[in-house]
């Protein structure tokens, strides 16, 4: 997984960037900060784990069939995942329609999803870019993300 | 007729924005404590989040009512009554309450502040409503969500105040303020605690495609793979009796009143409401402008028929229903 | 020395025939152990004319027999027929409970009264502005703890407390009739379907837990409260009385169960087996008065 340092690095820099910026996030979360939240997008060998921990927060990239340590796990589409969190897709929507699962604390995520939402906070926020980029730094992400799925699927095959 | 106020929920100040910008002439929220009855974690507003959003909404000709509608714990009454205080500091142009002791506050304590009667006080006759406005001066009732459209127009004849009608979203089937199922459950309710099923109490387990539900150990519900799922609120849970496995209370629908606006109209409401503070932005903004539309439509003398089916996929199982307005659903 | 607590029978919350009802509050005028007892529909509005005669010869009975009678009001009147019941009790400056708050708006100001359980009293504050109108006696909201009810109490001296004691507990009222909807009728055309249930239809989880019951318009719990706390605490807490609803098994036993433990002669820790043994419609739960969950059961040591 060669990617993996550098996508950790941009993704960890992006979240204590936000969290310099937008700190009431945190009073949001309130209980939830410390928790450590598994986001993995279907059809993929690896899963993001992000524990907030106000300004100190770091995001993991690990192997999807790694033993799930986490508060909670959510599932879904990529694309599902990004607007959950950034307040495109409407959270219980998403659910009812079943394209986002969730498993353990389910809690935990309502409260990171308020607090997002209410942060009006998008990944392109999280990696650092200006707001109307925001189509294309998911896009961007994406393709990244792809491309470290691809290299580790060989690497695994 | 005079126009129908539209009444959009906000959990943050992003989806109070958003309401107001899709067309809200009215928003409703919280402060971020037990005072209010969507109580979860990353929702609501600060003191400081209210008086600005106020301001904010007031720069645009909207109201901001705020929602002090849950019952106050004993010895921490005082909780509530600063709450109130913090509304009308903030300029609220209204408090939403349901608990006679915080009412008698309201009443004595800030008596230029407007009141609105809360759902949770499951007001829904003349006798009651009547006594409320009589002895607390309550100027608007949020209707229970167990009346037809025809009982609603009989309401409006007999009584003095206005009424508030929800029109979209979650859907109680019980008599709101007197219903005690997720604390017998859970040990937290509405009443007690401002949230029903609240998500603490709730697991998924998934097992080979297919998701059982449960509320605090309780199987609610079980779904095969590709079946639409239900965020697990009890009174929605499929449920054995007699022998026979059903949506006894009721399926996992939401409401959607729309194409009986005219019929609310007619019966003489003020205001509709959209339930789903703890929806967030990209739902508020969307029920808002459909309804914004419709009700414009409805003020030109026309159809609303339109805009019916432009909210369907944001509805609980992808279904909706009339709910009570309609009587059969009794 | 304090009085001895009291126990009363709360209102039927069931759709029984005549004859089981006359021969119900036949029994009960016979037992000294009650000291009151609560009549009238207070579900469903529809029922009331079905059982009107037998209540009020009931009445009779009871009061010849030395008890105290109390009529009860209407949960969630919304017909007009029920808005009249409703007001025509409240009307009467007798002793009455009212389950709705659209009672006060034809009660003769000072006249007594006793706030039902299906009222929202929560805290100090709303019992006080019922005071005010005349509430003499609380039945504390099913949801309250004990500790809750203590803190209620004490800013409210001179008001009775009246607890929740025995029976599957009233956790709901809805515009909607699950009886009628669980057999395909609609509430307009039930045919009473709510008559073939004595003690509500208990609902089970797909798992086949069983969880709630289900009685016209109310839904119950599944499980049956006793209340066991030791009496000290009950006492210190400000109860004055025990009340026990009204279910199909052996009432009298029950409540000599009650006034055992009430008059301290039946130890906390055994009612619960003597409980059992009257045939209750389903487990025992206790959480509730433990500031838990209702359903959760939690035995005596």
């Amino acid at each position: 997984m060669a990617l993996r340092g550098p996508v950790e690095h941009l993704l960890t820099a992006g979240l204590r960037r936000a969290a310099r910026r937008r700190p009431e996030i945190f009073d949001r979360l309130d209980g939830f900060q410390d928790a450590l939240f598994v986001l993995a997008p279907d059809d993929w060998p690896v899963v993001f784990e992000l524990r907030p921990c106000a300004g100190r927060g770091v995001v993991r990239v690990v192997r999807a069939t790694a033993p799930m340590a986490g508060t909670a796990r959510i599932r879904g589409p990529l694309t599902a995942l990004l607007g959950l969190f950034d307040g495109s897709i409407d959270a219980d929507a998403a659910f009812f329609s079943r394209s986002i699962r969730v498993e353990g604390d389910v809690q935990a995520v309502m409260a990171l999803h308020n607090a997002l939402e209410a942060a009006e906070l998008t990944v392109a926020d999280l990696l650092g870019l200006p707001a109307p980029a925001s189509g294309v730094a998911n896009a961007s992400l994406s393709m990244l993300l792809r491309g470290l799925a691809a290299r580790d699927a060989r690497a695994s095959a | 007729m005079a126009s129908i106020e539209l009444v959009c929920p906000a959990g943050s100040p992003a989806m109070l924005r958003a309401a107001i910008e899709a067309g809200a002439d009215s928003v409703y929220c919280g402060l971020r404590d037990e005072t209010n009855a969507r109580n979860f974690p990353g929702l609501n507003f600060s003191p400081q989040e209210l008086k600005d959003a106020a301001d904010w909404a007031h720069g645009r000709g909207a109201k901001v009512l705020v929602a002090i509608n849950t019952f106050a714990r004993v010895g921490a009454v005082d909780i509530w009554r600063a709450s109130v205080d913090a509304a009308a500091r903030a300029g609220a142009d209204a408090v939403i309450v349901a608990d006679l002791g915080i009412l008698a506050y309201a009443r004595d304590a800030h008596p230029d502040l407007r009141l609105h009667l809360s759902v949770q006080a499951a007001a829904g006759s003349v006798d009651s409503i009547d006594y409320y406005a009589k002895t607390y001066g309550v100027r608007r009732v949020v209707l229970p969500r167990v009346l037809s459209a025809p009982e609603i127009a009989a309401l409006n004849r007999q009584i003095s105040v206005e009424t508030e009608a929800f029109v979209f979203g979650g859907l109680c089937v019980m008599a709101e303020g007197r219903c005690a199922l997720s604390s017998y459950a859970t040990g937290r309710s509405p009443n007690l605690s401002g949230v029903c099923s609240p998500p603490e109490a709730v697991a998924f387990e998934d097992h080979q495609g297919q998701l059982t539900s449960r509320l605090a150990g309780f199987t609610l519900d079980r779904f095969e793979a590709g079946e639409a799922a239900g965020y697990p609120t009890l009174c929605k849970g499929r449920f054995q009796a007699g022998g026979e496995a059903s949506y006894l209370f009721e399926e996992p629908t939401s409401l959607n009143a729309m194409e009986l606006l005219a019929d609310l109209a007619k019966a003489g409401v003020t205001a509709v409401k959209i339930e789903g503070r703890q929806r967030g932005k990209a739902y508020v903004a969307r029920v808002a402008a459909a309804f914004r539309a419709a009700l414009d439509a409805l003020d030109r003398g026309e159809s609303t028929q339109p805009y019916e089916r432009l909210l369907s996929s944001l509805a609980e199982g992808g279904r909706e229903t009339a709910g009570a307005y309609r009587k059969t659903w009794r | 020395m304090s009085p001895r607590l009291e126990l009363t029978i709360g209102p039927l919350l069931f759709n029984w025939s005549p004859e089981r009802v006359a021969a119900f509050y036949g029994q009960i005028a016979r037992d000294p152990a009650v000291d009151r007892v609560y009549l009238g529909e207070v579900v469903c509005g529809k029922r009331g004319p079905l059982l009107a005669h037998a209540l009020a010869e009931a009445a009779d009975l009871l009061q010849a027999a030395g008890k105290t009678v109390v009529w009860s009001t209407l949960a969630l009147p919304a017909l007009p027929r029920d808005r009249q019941v409703t007001a025509a009790l409240a009307a009467d400056p007798a002793l009455i409970e009212i389950n709705d708050i659209s009672a006060l708006a034809h009660r003769p100001p000072g006249a007594p009264f006793v706030a039902g359980p299906l009222l929202n009293v929560y805290n100090e504050a709303a019992a006080g502005e019922l005071i005010a109108r005349g509430c003499v006696r609380l039945c504390a909201n099913v949801e309250m703890s004990l500790t809750a009810v203590a803190a209620l109490t004490a800013p409210c001296p001179g008001l009775e407390i009246e607890i929740f004691a025995f029976g599957r507990l009233p956790l709901a009222l809805s515009g909607r009739c699950y009886h009628a909807r669980g057999h395909g009728l609609h509430k307009d055309n039930c045919q009473f379907v709510c008559d073939r249930d004595p003690d509500g239809l208990t609902v089970e989880t797909l798992d086949g837990v069983g969880f709630l019951a289900v009685n016209g318009v109310q839904t119950l719990s599944h499980g049956v409260q006793v209340v066991d706390n030791p009496v000290a605490e009950l006492r210190a807490a400000g109860v004055t009385a025990l009340r026990l609803s009204p279910h199909s098994g052996d009432m009298a036993k029950v409540i000599a169960g009650f006034r055992a433990y009430a008059d301290g002669v039946l130890a906390p820790a055994d009612l619960a087996a003597a409980i059992r043994a009257t045939d209750p419609p389903g487990p025992l739960v206790n959480g509730y008065p433990r500031g838990g969950a209702g359903a959760q059961w939690t035995a005596r040591s």
